[in-house]
């Protein structure tokens, strides 16, 4: 029965998988831009840009909301650049170590903070509590969990990027001097 | 930024298999393109920490299942009203009754629960516990709708080839 079942539904698959025509991608940036103009119109467009454009960056447009050690950790007020390592959901503890061990040695790093999932998805949270189904969407361990920390020169990221190449468990290394434009006067 | 290629490769990629999967649950091909349309346009929104997931698809899939759930409820509301009626189906190229029709046929007489069940477990090929923590029931739950639509299936599926034989 199962196997019967499986192969039905898989016909019925097919038959619908050659039988769409996509709108296009051209389509989605035209539907999310007005959208985003509506959102404008209604005078939330900071938090709708915040949420639409800037993605994982919009917590540095918030000073303070950054997870708790980062907020104790020294020298975070120093200015520069925050810079994020997403790890692999996979990661070894061994990984991890090895990886902030990389960072703590590293003169560059400062204001180093572990983000674990839990504190990723309180971000999310937060940062989405506008879009409840994107929230309800999401899994706790969909969120990857991260390293964060700042450098003072965007030369620094690339050193530091440098430094890590050759470990494991990591997926993304991302610096907001390139991913996006400083929000705050430096 | 935001990676427009790595959007648009995504798209290019997964908006059939997605489409499809949901146009065999919704038993409506437009409104499966429709919905998948509006999961890939949030995930684009969201596009700087989506694209950053292993598998962005995976995240617009579960967008797009969702809101064919909300839909589906809106829709048996209206139902209702109209008692006997069925989603409507897409028309097969086989009027004379080949597998496809039975099949659909069989799925749209099954309960909301169990036909996402059993597509979401034996065509998209997610474990009982994915599929509960989507759907938001126990797994318990989810063992007893696959269960209970694999009888039910099983059962139509043999009264159609009785009358066509």
């Amino acid at each position: 029965m199962n196997q019967q079942l499986h192969d039905a539904l898989r016909a019925e698959y097919e038959l619908a998988h050659d039988t769409i025509r996509p709108d296009g991608v051209a389509a989605v940036h035209t539907g999310a831009a007005r959208r985003r103009r509506r959102h404008m119109a209604a005078g939330a467009a900071v938090l709708a840009l915040a949420v639409a454009g800037a993605g994982a960056v919009t917590w540095r447009l918030l000073p303070g909301d950054g997870p708790a050690q980062m907020a104790a950790g020294p020298d975070c007020d120093r200015p520069g650049h925050n810079v994020a390592l997403f790890l692999k959901s996979d990661v070894t503890e061994e990984q991890k170590q090895q990886l902030d061990l990389a960072l703590r040695s590293s003169p560059e790093v400062y204001c180093l903070a572990y983000e674990t999932r839990e504190e990723a998805w309180e971000r999310f949270k937060v940062e989405f509590s506008d879009a409840p189904d994107l929230v309800a969407a999401t899994k706790v361990d969909q969120l990857p969990e991260a390293f964060r920390f700042r450098v003072a020169k965007v030369r620094e990221a690339d050193v530091v990027e440098q430094r890590i190449h050759g470990l494991h468990g990591y997926f993304d290394y991302i610096c907001s001097c390139k991913t996006a434009t400083p929000t705050k006067p430096r | 930024m935001r990676d427009a290629e790595g959007f648009a490769e995504c798209y290019a990629l997964q908006f059939r298999q997605i489409a499809a999967q949901l146009s065999v649950y919704l038993g409506d091909l437009d409104e499966a393109r429709d919905l998948t349309q509006e999961a890939f346009v949030r995930a684009w929104q969201r596009w700087d920490r989506i694209s950053r997931y292993e598998e962005p698809a995976t995240w617009i899939r579960r967008v797009a299942w969702n809101l064919a759930t909300s839909r589906l409820r809106r829709l048996r509301v209206a139902l209702r009203h109209q008692r006997g009626a069925r989603l409507e189906l897409v028309p097969g190229p086989d009027e004379h009754g080949g597998h496809g029709v039975a099949i659909r046929d069989a799925l749209a007489a099954l309960p909301d629960g169990q036909r996402r069940a059993v597509v979401l477990h034996y065509l998209v090929g997610l474990p009982v516990a994915e599929i509960a923590e989507l759907c938001r029931v126990r797994e318990g739950t989810v063992r007893t709708w696959l269960y209970r639509a694999r009888q039910s299936l099983a059962a139509m599926l043999d009264d159609f080839r009785e009358a066509h034989r």
